[in-house]
């Protein structure tokens, strides 16, 4: 009964969600949503034009999640910002590098690199710019830093899932003296990116990332119905404090 | 192309939505796994399956890397000879480990004289990594939350280990310490966390709905 | 001594003056004023009130100043009388009309003030604007109007009349126009005048003087008539009515027409004859062969007083400019031939007679006379003095022009150049120009014209430009030339006209100037030369040389060297030193030099549980950290494991971590205080391998435990024989223990196996990074028990005095902690100065 309870919570949870989301991109905005500005991604975007103006490379790591895992959720986020990113700069000399810990992470990294070659119709698909660097955390961190410093990388972008590996791949980039943005769904690598990269985005940011850099309706959506979730699970731990403090529960 | 894409964009919104509906009616009222569940279980282990086979084409991934370093003579093509050598030696003695025990010691020895030792050193040097991050701190980003950060950092350390020869510092282990661990900290890391909850939910929902493909098509 | 300043005209004199010798007026103040009006100012004096003028002595002394909003009010200003120049007042004193005479007689004239009125000054200041009542009153009690002025105000009134009636309402300020007419050189055609000169205003141009105002039945004034006539001797008495029926003995002694000719009244309608000069003219013609530099004379009762006190001083007030000759006057020698003394008898000398003019001219008429002979040019002549030249070629039987009008040399009519002046003029209607281009040295009583007249004089004047060849020049007085162009474009302009072609055909055929109207025919001039070489000064070809350096800098490829910062490198092997050298060291000693805490994190409680398991119910341990966290890992997993083992209880081992599995191997092989009870696969303890899914696999392994893992990493059935024999689900294990350094691993367990469990205890072994999201679930209850990094393993070795992994690092982990913390305290601080160093040796630098 309980999980029964729990999965009836669970569904109208999703099911909301699932309404808001489609609700809010059905409405036509006649302006764009006023999202608050995040300044790392406005220095990503600085970054990454200054990746096609020099030549040089950008690198987005997309961490380690597993796709079977809860922590795939910041890998796909990591690869749509892959895709938008990929078609900015194939305009340039160089393409994309993308190195992930995880091998269907991989896969799908080559395959949206691919996707935004295309889409630009310019630059020519490198299928090693997808590169699977590592099984195990460190191994896979251990694998990118060569990357970072051979390949002429000058924007480094750790988004996904990442545990205290990511210090060494920001300490690599720093001592590469490249910018560096990083974020992760893990507390500890937050932390970490926090104190050794340039930029970091903390929290759900990494999720509103792809929409702040490729808006698209659907983005807006999924913003506000993670603002409208937001408030309402405010409201209830709120009441279920009070009502714990009133001995109710 | 257009079929291609439309045809993946449809069986991962279906098998999406049926492994969704798995998990909240795949147990019958006795505990029992449902239809629904069991469908389920049969994705997720496809899905396990299909994951093992990734982790080969990542392998093969991989030696076609350092395999195109070496032949461009690029940059640390030393270290690639290196590790596709180590790699097809382990993945051989792997092979062969069910079969031969020497191989077994071998692949066991591979895993436990090298790879910890390395990963349990790359560990090592985060200690220096974070303390020199931790200085360049102020240096690099110089507000609010940087200094409360360090301080933060700064006051957990001394409430953690006790001082040589003076022992637990007073104060910072048994009072201060625990209040930042268990009450900002954690409240704190909730909140982020149910951040990320939610943005792994509409991350989810924004797949199932087909508006992001990853696994290619116009919006990927 | 000082000269002293006249106050009225603002002079100097000698200081001895009395009386003016430019104006006449007293200079000294007679009321007996105090002697600071005569004091020279000083710089920084204060100013004092006095009475600076005449118009002083005139206030009342009741009266107070003038404020805003004030009605006017109405003044006896006949006490302003006594500030007019005495040249003004003696003409109002000096010839008093004859018996009979009117004073007060409106005329309709304009230019013409109007006559005082023989009635009380009250009334007539009643009825005449305030300004003009103490005229009326002035006149009435001091001076009455002369005679030759209330003559001409009745010519005038008697000759306009016919002249409203058939041009309309002639224009009461217009009071010259009959004796212009007389003027005229065309007794019986309207009198040619240029356009400008048809202007009402411009009666006072010397150009519209040159012509005298037509009659409306073109009858001119007798003087003016005789002007034209050789005889100039013959004079006629001028036809002016006078409603007194005399003229003004003046002007009859001027004439020298005898009584009976006098009342002009009984020739109102006869035409003056042209022939017939005024004697005053001829007195002017007399005097102007003879200036006279001294004062005027006033013996000769002839004379007016007006005309005998003019002095030879040029520049009195009242002999403003406009009393110079004017144009009309020295137009007339073109004309009519008058007498060159025509003028010096008008304006001051004696009344000449009919042939015997004053011997003696004012000087001002001797200048002008001189400056009309100056001004002889044929290109500065305007067209109305080409008109004025052409009516004396038109009417050949002209009389000869008299003698004071003969000096003045005739002028060729110019061809197509003419004055910038007069061409302006032409292009300016007429009524405008004349006030603007008029000199003030006109009088008013010759500035007036009624626009008919001047219309009519325009247009006899365009017609007579067709005869601009048999016109002669006029020549300009000096105030017209004075107001002329420079002459250098008025020769450009004649020279280029000179040179440009005449058009032969077409409607512009007779023009000059005209643009060539076939391609081709257009300048006829060489085109100029341009250099093919490029001029470049010194300036741009230093900018060009710094540009050619700019643009070759940056084809020059410039490698970037990388920055290496030299002090991040010390920093790093600095902290690296201190850290190794912290953490090392210890390890030689071992002696424990840190205090050991009180005090597990849970209090005991894990100990107590693994306590009380049975000895032989297998427990599941699940490997679920990274390898390389695993040094922490296994120091703080050691004594809770080997408690474990040291029961002899059967472990089941499973991981969700791909490298799980070997470091389960790992553990149980080689980790202190666990390999002593050297437990072997397949009999204490079974490896179930690797859990895929994550999540996932553990909801599958809640579910199906014998389905999730049926084999063990050796491919060995793991469920129906060996130590997990008899296990069905995970509540049949006696304790679920997970390993896990990642906070969100530990979750998954004890989320998604947790509740599945039963009365199974779960407990876990973090690392201290994970503790923080992990305590919350011991604390309430879902975790039973919880190990918390090297100190809660440490305190785990003390309790069962088992030193293992914990005890060997616990100085390096005191030291180590200790290490860091000054590290980072002294890196920030030092960080923190240098940068201001650095910033303040930058900024005096730049300074």
């Amino acid at each position: 009964m309980t999980n029964f309870v729990l999965g009836l919570v669970g569904f109208g949870i999703i099911f909301l969600s699932g309404v808001l989301m489609l609700g809010l991109a059905a409405l036509r905005r006649k302006s764009s949503p006023a999202f608050r500005e995040i300044p790392a991604i406005t220095r990503l975007r600085q970054a990454v034009g200054r990746v096609v103006e020099d030549g040089t490379r950008l690198h987005v790591s997309l961490g380690r999640g597993a796709l079977a895992t809860p922590q795939s959720a910041s890998a796909l986020a990591g690869l749509t910002l892959l895709r938008h990113l990929a078609e900015l700069t194939s305009a340039g000399d160089k393409p994309p590098i993308a190195t992930s810990g995880e091998a269907a992470l991989a896969i799908l990294s080559q395959d949206t690199l691919q996707m935004g070659s295309q889409a630009s119709a310019q630059g020519a698909y490198d299928p090693t710019a997808g590169r699977l660097t590592g099984l195990t955390p460190f191994s896979y961190a251990a694998g990118a830093i060569p990357t970072i410093r051979d390949e002429n990388i000058s924007t480094n972008i750790l988004i996904g899932n990442f545990g205290v590996e990511a210090a060494l791949l920001a300490d690599a980039a720093e001592r590469a003296n490249t910018f560096t943005l990083g974020s992760s769904d893990n507390l500890t690598a937050q932390a970490v990116l926090f104190a050794s990269a340039q930029e970091a985005l903390i929290g759900e940011e990494l999720f509103a990332a792809g929409a702040y850099v490729n808006a698209r309706p659907i983005h807006y959506a999924s913003l506000t119905a993670q603002d409208i979730l937001r408030w309402l699970i405010i409201g209830v731990i709120l009441v279920g404090a009070v009502l714990k403090l009133a001995g109710i529960l | 192309m257009k079929f291609k894409g439309i045809t993946s964009t449809v069986i991962a919104i279906s098998f999406g939505v049926l492994v969704l509906a798995g998990y909240i009616f795949g147990y019958n009222a006795d505990g029992s796994l449902s239809l629904l569940g069991q469908f389920q279980l049969i994705i997720l282990n496809i899905a396990v399956i299909l994951a093992g086979f990734a982790v080969l084409v990542g392998i093969f991934n991989l030696l076609l890397v350092h395999t195109k370093k070496i032949s461009q003579k690029q940059k640390g093509a030393g270290y690639s000879i290196v590790l596709i050598v180590t790699l097809v030696i382990t993945f051989l003695l792997g092979l062969l480990a069910h079969y031969v025990p020497i191989a077994a010691a071998l692949f066991n020895g591979a895993f436990q004289y090298i790879q910890l030792p390395i990963e349990t050193s790359l560990m090592a040097l985060l200690v220096v990594t974070l303390t020199y991050a931790s200085i360049r701190l102020l240096r690099r980003r110089l507000n609010v939350l940087s200094v409360i950060f360090l301080v933060t950092a700064w006051v957990i350390l001394v409430g953690t280990a006790p001082w040589p020869f003076l022992g637990d510092v007073p104060f910072f282990s048994d009072i201060v310490r625990p209040i930042i661990a268990q009450i900002p900290a954690a409240a704190g890391a909730r909140g982020i966390l149910i951040g990320v909850a939610l943005g792994t939910l509409t991350t989810g929902l924004r797949i199932l709905f087909g508006s992001d493909r990853p696994y290619g098509g116009k919006n990927g | 001594m000082a000269d002293v300043l006249c106050p009225v005209c603002g002079k100097p004199n000698p200081p001895d003056q009395v009386e003016c010798q430019f104006c006449g007026s007293p200079i000294k103040p007679t009321d007996g004023t105090t002697a600071h009006n005569s004091q020279t100012l000083k710089p920084g004096d204060q100013p004092t009130k006095g009475d600076t003028a005449e118009f002083e002595k005139a206030k009342s002394p009741d009266e107070n100043p003038i404020r805003p909003g004030d009605l006017p009010t109405k003044k006896n200003t006949a006490d302003l009388e006594r500030a007019l120049p005495s040249w003004l007042r003696t003409l109002r004193e000096g010839k008093r009309p004859a018996s009979g005479e009117s004073l007060a007689e409106p005329s309709s004239d304009e230019g013409l003030p109007p006559a005082p009125p023989a009635t009380p000054a009250s009334d007539a200041s009643s009825a005449l604007p305030d300004w003009l009542s103490g005229l009326g009153e002035a006149g009435s009690e001091d001076e009455e109007v002369p005679d030759w002025l209330a003559g001409l105000r009745d010519d005038k009134s008697i000759q306009s009349l016919p002249a409203a009636g058939e041009e309309g309402n002639p224009s009461p300020d217009l009071g010259n126009e009959d004796w212009m007419a007389r003027l005229g050189n065309e007794p019986q055609e309207p009198t040619t005048e240029s356009p400008n000169s048809s202007e009402g205003p411009a009666a006072e141009q010397p150009a519209f003087d040159v012509s005298p105002e037509p009659d409306t039945d073109g009858n001119l004034s007798d003087w003016l008539q005789s002007l034209q006539s050789p005889d100039s001797g013959v004079k006629e008495p001028p036809a002016v009515p006078q409603s007194e029926g005399n003229l003004p003995d003046w002007l009859s002694s001027l004439s020298g027409v005898p009584e009976e000719s006098k009342p002009a009244s009984n020739e109102i309608d006869q035409p003056a004859p042209a022939e017939n000069n005024p004697d005053w003219l001829d007195e002017l013609k007399m005097n102007s062969v003879t200036p006279e530099p001294g004062t005027p004379a006033e013996g000769s009762e002839s004379v007016p007083d007006w005309l005998s006190n003019y002095g030879p001083v040029p520049t009195t007030p009242a002999a403003t400019p406009g009393e110079n000759v004017p144009d009309w006057l020295s137009g007339l020698d073109n004309k009519s031939r008058p007498d060159s003394e025509a003028p010096a008898a008008l304006f001051g000398s004696e009344s000449p007679d009919t042939g015997d003019l004053p011997a003696e001219t004012p000087d001002w008429m001797s200048r002008l006379q001189a400056d009309a002979n100056i001004a002889e040019e044929p290109e500065k002549k305007k067209e109305d003095f080409e008109a004025a030249s052409e009516e004396p070629a038109s009417p050949k039987s002209a009389e000869p022009l008299p003698e004071w009008l003969s000096g003045i040399g005739t002028t060729t009519p110019p061809s197509s150049a003419t004055p910038a002046l007069i061409l302006d003029n032409t292009n300016n209607p007429p009524g405008e120009e004349g006030e603007t281009n008029l000199p003030s040295v006109t009088p008013d009583w010759l500035s007036k014209l009624s626009p008919e007249q001047a219309n009519e004089k325009a247009a006899v004047s365009k017609e007579d430009q067709v005869d601009s060849e048999n016109l002669e020049a006029a020549e300009l007085p000096s105030w017209v030339q004075a107001m002329r162009p420079v002459e250098s474009v008025v020769d450009q302009k004649s020279a280029a006209l000179e040179d440009q072609v005449t058009e032969q055909n077409g409607p512009l055929a007779g023009l000059r100037g005209v643009l060539p109207g076939q391609p081709g025919l257009g300048a006829l001039r060489k085109p100029p030369v341009y250099f093919s070489k490029l001029l470049v000064s010194d300036g741009q070809q230093r900018y060009a040389e710094v540009l050619e350096r700019l643009v070759a800098g940056e084809s020059n490829p410039r490698t970037v060297a990388p920055t290496k910062l030299i002090s991040n490198r010390i920093w790093r092997w600095v902290t690296t030193l201190l850290l190794f050298l912290a953490i090392g060291l210890p390890f030689v000693s071992s002696t424990q030099v840190a205090p050991t805490l009180l005090a597990a994190s849970d209090k005991g409680v894990s100990s107590k549980i693994i306590g009380g398991l049975p000895a032989n119910v297998p427990v599941l341990v699940a490997f679920d950290y990274d390898p390389a966290l695993s040094g922490e890992m296994e120091a703080v997993s050691a004594p809770i494991m080997d408690q474990l083992l040291s029961k002899g209880t059967p472990l089941a081992l499973i991981s969700t971590s791909p490298t799980g599995p070997a470091l389960a191997e790992h553990f149980l092989q080689t980790t202190s205080l666990v390999d002593v009870h050297q437990y072997q696969s397949g009999q204490q303890y079974v490896n179930l391998g690797y859990l895929a899914g994550g999540s996932s696999g553990m909801l599958y392994l809640t579910g199906s435990l014998t389905a999730a893992m049926p084999v063990d990493v050796n491919g060995k059935p793991a469920w129906n024989s060996g130590p997990l024999q008899g296990i069905q689900g995970l509540s049949n294990f006696a304790a679920v223990i997970i390993l896990t350094d990642n906070a969100d691993t530990g979750r998954n367990w004890i989320e998604q196996v947790g509740p599945h469990l039963g009365n199974t205890p779960m407990l876990m072994v973090i690392s201290t990074q994970a503790e923080p999201m992990i305590r919350p679930y011991f604390d309430s209850g879902q975790l039973k028990g919880l190990v918390s990094g090297l100190p809660d393993a440490k305190i785990y070795e003390q309790s069962y005095n088992r030193p293992g992994l914990a005890y060997h690092y616990w100085n390096s982990f005191s030291f180590g902690m200790l290490a860091a913390e000054l590290i980072i305290v002294a890196g920030v601080i030092f960080g923190i100065l240098a940068d201001r160093l650095f910033l303040r040796k930058k900024n005096r630098e730049e300074a």
